[in-house]
């Protein structure tokens, strides 16, 4: 029985010391954002995860026939600090967490001279026109990063 | 009906055989038999007939079903809302016993043993992400700066997506036919620079 | 088509949760066809069929890429189908149910009856309609383990190799359920088509 009590003693121990870091941790929101490139040169559809994209645009009758995947990024963001993504074609895309209530949070993206607001969440793409590129239109895509990062 | 007693070996061998997963002389032997065997050529259509009935009758039943929201739904159910610390210990704790399959402990000892690793575990790994309390996504507003030349074209679906399209306000100016088109190409882009001035 | 998954795989483990909804959708409705064959009831079949998704989406991290996406998949889909099948049991007050040493039952009835009555393209069948609830009825009857068996082979189309590989039994045990839960169809599938030899007077031709 006294390898009960340092059993608890070590689960106790367990509490005290993480509780605080995990249930209380950190104000960051993670969101993965994709720069990717949509145009009708060819077919190719790389990575396949863009097929979802694809089907998205053609269901509102704007078709793309090639979607290529130009780089993808785990975005850190923190209240009010700007984060940058640059886009090939010169302009970029800022993103802010602007406020977290009630767990929600709340995110700007500026791809200028528009701006979108929007709540994230664990299911949904958000799509920012990026402007023209190489023939093709540039799309800014954000979406939930709900995975822990690493490993 | 008798059974014929050369069948005997040949019976078990035929489902593997249906299947394809007989070795090549196996299956060889087993062609040989079916040649001369009406019975076991029967079992064999048998064996099909009910292969196509199973996978027709599963596949029936799942054409009734619409998938269009069920990737949606599972998404939704990825992490459920936070609840406190302590309610996520006892939802871990059943999950893991219900997934591994074993026995709940009623012994204290062993509660103690497994609250020991499933805190540490609880804490380290798997707690919803911060911020993701929405189940999908939702624009709020969309805004263009005072004198843009675009104009934003909001679409959503009912999933969660949003595409935001910036589509131009301004007419391509087109040079007036004659002139400018034949002063070649530099003077129709110094045209077109001076329009677009400001734009995208 | 394993190495696309693997693919996936990696990318959800990023934080990519878009692969994971593609992979979502490669696979539910075979998912749902096994869940249903299992457990029978619709709401419930569904029910398990996003449990399952949801538990692997939880469990990534176990998931080694040492053996194929879907056998993992598959295994989880039928674990969870055992599970609720026993609770079920349990509340009913039935034994649950062991793995039948099954005798080769040499007395059939009819051989040759129900291939040429069907032939092997359902769709040409008078009996279509009702074809799904009796493959439930009869699925019904054969042992949970086995069902598991024959609805991976039908559903997917599963190798033995994988078979043993998602079950976790070796392929002989695979080979021999697989005859034993086919037979069993088979003969109740025949006694519900009342394929009774003085009745119908098919024979075998």
């Amino acid at each position: 029985m006294k390898r009960l009590g340092r059993r608890f003693s070590l689960s106790a121990l367990a509490i005290t010391l993480a509780l605080p870091g995990a249930a209380w941790a950190g104000d960051k929101v993670d969101v993965m954002a994709d720069v990717v490139l949509a145009s009708n040169n060819g077919t190719k559809v790389d990575p396949p995860a863009l097929e979802e994209a694809k089907k998205a645009f053609a269901a509102k009758n704007v078709n793309f026939s090639s979607w290529q995947g130009l780089s993808q990024r785990r975005l850190s963001l923190e209240p009010k600090k700007t984060v940058e993504v640059p886009l090939p074609n010169g302009k970029k895309a800022q993103l802010t967490l602007e406020s977290v209530t009630d767990d929600v949070a709340r995110v700007k993206v500026t791809v200028a001279p528009t701006t979108t607001t929007f709540e994230v969440g664990r299911s949904g793409n958000l799509y920012v026109d990026g402007g023209q590129h190489q023939g093709g239109q540039l799309y800014v895509i954000i979406s939930p990063a709900l995975k822990p990062a690493g490993k | 009906m008798a059974l014929n007693p050369a069948c005997l070996s040949f019976i078990p061998m035929l489902s593997p055989f249906v299947d394809g997963e007989l070795a090549p002389n196996e299956r060889v032997t087993v062609e040989r038999h079916l040649a001369v065997c009406r019975d076991c050529t029967g079992r064999v259509a048998d064996l099909r007939a009910e292969s196509a009935m199973i996978r027709h009758g599963l596949d029936l039943a799942a054409d009734e079903v619409d998938f269009k929201d069920f990737a949606t739904k599972v998404m939704a159910r990825l992490t459920p809302y936070k609840p406190p610390l302590w309610e996520r210990v006892q939802i871990t704790l059943s999950e893991m016993f219900l997934y591994q399959r074993k026995v709940m402990f009623a012994s204290l000892a062993g509660a103690a043993a497994v609250l020991a690793i499933a805190i540490p575990t609880l804490v380290i790994g798997k707690s919803t992400p911060d911020g993701y309390a929405r189940p999908m996504m939702a624009v709020e507003s969309v805004t263009t700066e005072a004198g843009a030349k675009v104009t934003p074209v909001v679409m959503t679906n009912e999933k969660g997506d949003a595409i935001i399209l910036m589509v131009s306000t301004e007419q391509q100016v087109e040079p007036p036919a004659p002139a400018p088109q034949d002063k070649g190409d530099e003077g129709q882009k110094l045209d077109q620079t001076k329009v677009k001035g400001g734009e995208l | 088509m394993a190495t696309d998954d693997l693919t996936l795989v990696k990318r959800v483990k990023t934080g990519d949760q878009r692969a994971f909804k593609l992979l979502v959708e490669r696979y539910q409705r075979k998912i749902y066809a096994v869940a249903l064959g299992m457990v029978k009831d619709k709401e419930e079949a569904l029910d398990i069929s996003q449990e399952a998704f949801v538990k692997v989406y939880k469990y990534l991290d176990h998931f080694k890429g040492d053996s194929s996406f879907y056998t993992w998949l598959y295994r989880i889909t039928v674990n969870i189908c055992i599970d609720a099948l026993r609770k079920k049991q349990a509340l009913r007050g039935e034994q649950v149910e062991l793995d039948e040493a099954v005798k080769m039952d040499t007395a059939e009835a009819n051989i040759g009856a129900l291939g040429s009555r069907l032939g092997t393209n359902p769709q040409k069948s008078a009996l279509r309609k009702e074809l799904a609830e009796k493959i439930q009825q009869a699925l019904e009857t054969v042992p949970e383990k086995h069902r598991a068996i024959l609805l991976l082979r039908e559903v997917e189309g599963m190798s033995y190799e994988d078979l043993s590989r998602t079950l976790e039994i070796p392929k002989g045990t695979v080979m021999s359920r697989l005859f034993h839960a086919r037979t069993k169809v088979q003969k109740i599938l025949s006694e519900y088509l009342e394929l009774d030899e003085s009745k119908s007077g098919l024979g075998n031709e």
